[in-house]
């Protein structure tokens, strides 16, 4: 059993929380925009208040592991906060950062040019060391495999570790290059992008166009389904990194994703995406 | 013509798709008129779907009754004009536009300007095989998936000038042969082929990128992510030069858009012959058992 910290902004931070949960780790996390589905030990998304609450959690973390798919802005400055609370970590604390829209290599660099700054007064020395890469899609499967990438300065110890923390989740680990989007996250954003261009440019209805895929490929979900699943905010996240990285018009999101977005549509989550729901 | 009125449908092409699509009519319970350009291919063909028919009735599925009758309702021909005695039209002859543009002339002249003309394309624009016609409305586009006895999904296909109602009865004609439809525009790929292609496309990307072996790949959109295939053993299956053709022609159709940009990877693949299953190799290797 270990203490861990899960932190994010959609489906898959809380689908990992409930997993590890159900798994007896234990589990304190700050999951944000889920709307009103945190039925962990720590309901609270206001991180402010989250952040006092951390302050006197007992036990030392062994790892934080954080879901952040939507801007990637607001995930360097919640570790930008986060580091300045004083809170208990194990001497060999990793981290877990998703690679859906940033690479460990980067994260890593931002992180540590970011500790070497301003967080001189705490021993993270070799922070940079324990920092490895994760992936996964909602909804997370009973079983299954789970991508791992470590980043430049990564040690062996800590992928071990990171490891042996998801085989204990049920999951079989695979490694692979670090990269934006990884493997399954990448193709199914893709996608769905590509869905949402059929259905902006009025192709077919959300219906349609997911019963053809479903009916004409054996896809498990449709594009546009799995898309409100995911949570479209996240999927917005991948897209946009993977545009950013790959300085590429084949990634460019649909603009009906980014006008859903912004309304608030994100999915089952927030009863709207691109169906709507009870 | 409305649906109620339908009892004959005719049948052009009797390739499997061609027959796959007479043996479901015949089992519907529509009379079917089966045309193709010589009574030796016709004979073939005939002798395949009553085959399938036949098995279907060995295995319980359906009654001797029924697969006895269901063959009876079946009559081909190689004389076009016969098909002015139908009520429906479904065309599926070999994907090339000028054979298709000059059997619509054809079939204009012959049949009432009422029925339907569907056709079976799966690469080729609705909207320009219906332009040759007279009466272009009639003409729309009816997408089957192989094999067709056991793929569910119908692409109902209208073109910029089909009419509404023959869309409509499209529909509803394909329900009745037990299909679920779905409405797309005369757009290149329509829905499949079309929101399909990143399946591939990303994969094989990332295999390029050296993100993982195509194994692994596979492995991880299977159990990663719940699909029945990986998009490599997917390729093997239908074949590198049947996917990297469908690839090139979305990709030529929607002037180079880069979302559908094939692989120069899967060219050099299919240049080594390597296609797949059907030659015992692809991605992977197939013992002879597994072709």
């Amino acid at each position: 059993m270990s203490n861990v910290l899960i932190i994010g902004d959609g489906p898959l931070a809380y689908e990992i929380a409930e997993l590890a949960s159900q798994k007896g780790h234990r589990v304190i996390s700050n999951l944000m925009f889920t709307h009103g589905k945190v039925p962990l030990d720590n309901p609270s998304w206001d991180f402010t208040l989250f952040f006092e609450e951390l302050k006197t959690y007992s036990e030392p973390i062994d790892f934080i592991i954080e879901a952040f798919i939507g801007p990637v802005m607001l995930k360097n400055a919640y570790f930008m906060d986060l580091f300045k609370q004083d809170f208990r970590l194990s001497p060999d604390f990793i981290i877990l950062t998703t690679f859906l829209n940033q690479t460990v290599a980067e994260f890593d660099g931002w992180l540590s040019d970011y500790f070497a700054k301003f967080a001189r007064d705490r021993s993270y020395a070799n922070a940079e060391r324990n920092r490895i890469g994760w992936a996964a899609l909602p909804p997370i499967r009973e079983g299954g495999v789970i991508e791992l990438t470590t980043g430049i300065h990564s040690n062996s110890g800590a992928l071990e570790a990171a490891e042996q923390f998801f085989t204990s989740l049920g999951k079989e680990p695979v490694v692979i290059k670090d990269c934006v989007g990884g493997v399954l996250p990448r193709v199914v954003a893709s996608l769905i992008n590509n869905a949402a261009y059929a259905l902006m440019e009025g192709v077919a209805s959300a219906a349609d166009i997911d019963a053809a895929m479903k009916l004409g490929t054996n896809y498990p979900f449709g594009p546009l389904e799995w898309a409100d699943k995911i949570g479209l905010d996240q999927v917005l996240g991948i897209l946009e990194a993977l545009c950013e990285t790959h300085g590429e018009d084949r990634y460019r999101p649909a603009p009906i994703l980014r006008q859903l977005v912004f309304a608030g549509h994100w999915g089952e989550r927030t009863g709207r995406g691109f169906y709507e729901y009870a | 013509m409305t649906i109620e009125r339908i009892k004959k449908i005719g049948v052009l092409g009797s390739g499997t798709m061609g027959g796959g699509i007479a043996q479901i009519a015949a089992q519907s319970g529509y009379d079917v008129l089966l045309y193709d350009i010589n009574t030796e291919i016709l004979q073939k063909a005939f002798g395949k779907i009553s085959g399938f028919i036949n098995r279907a009735a060995e295995k319980g599925k359906i009654t001797r009754e029924e697969a006895d009758s269901a063959i009876e309702r079946i009559i081909t021909t190689t004389h076009l004009p016969n098909m002015a005695g139908c009520d429906f039209i479904i065309e599926a002859v070999p994907e090339k536009l000028d054979l298709k543009q000059s059997l619509y002339q054809e079939l204009d002249t012959i049949t009432p300007p009422e029925i339907i003309l569907a056709t079976n394309t799966s690469t080729l624009s609705v909207t320009q095989i219906a332009s040759v016609t007279k009466h272009p409305g009639r003409v729309v586009g009816m997408h089957f998936f192989n094999p067709v006895p056991l793929m569910k999904l119908v692409e109902v296909i209208g073109g910029a000038i089909s009419d509404e109602k023959a869309i409509q009865t499209t529909v509803e004609m394909a329900k009745r042969l037990g299909k679920t439809p779905v409405v797309t525009k005369d757009v290149p790929g329509f829905i499949v082929n079309r929101v399909a292609r990143p399946f591939y496309l990303e994969a094989l990307r990332l295999l390029e990128e050296g993100v993982a072996d195509h194994a692994t790949i596979d492995r991880l959109i299977r159990e990663g992510g719940g699909f029945n295939m990986g998009p490599f053993e997917l390729m093997d299956l239908i074949g590198l030069d049947v996917n990297f053709a469908a690839s090139v022609s979305v990709y030529e159709a929607y002037f180079h858009e880069p979302r559908y940009r094939p692989s120069l990877l899967q060219q050099r693949m299919v240049e080594s012959g390597r296609l797949g299953r059907k030659t015992g190799q692809g991605w992977y290797e197939y013992g002879e058992g597994e072709k």
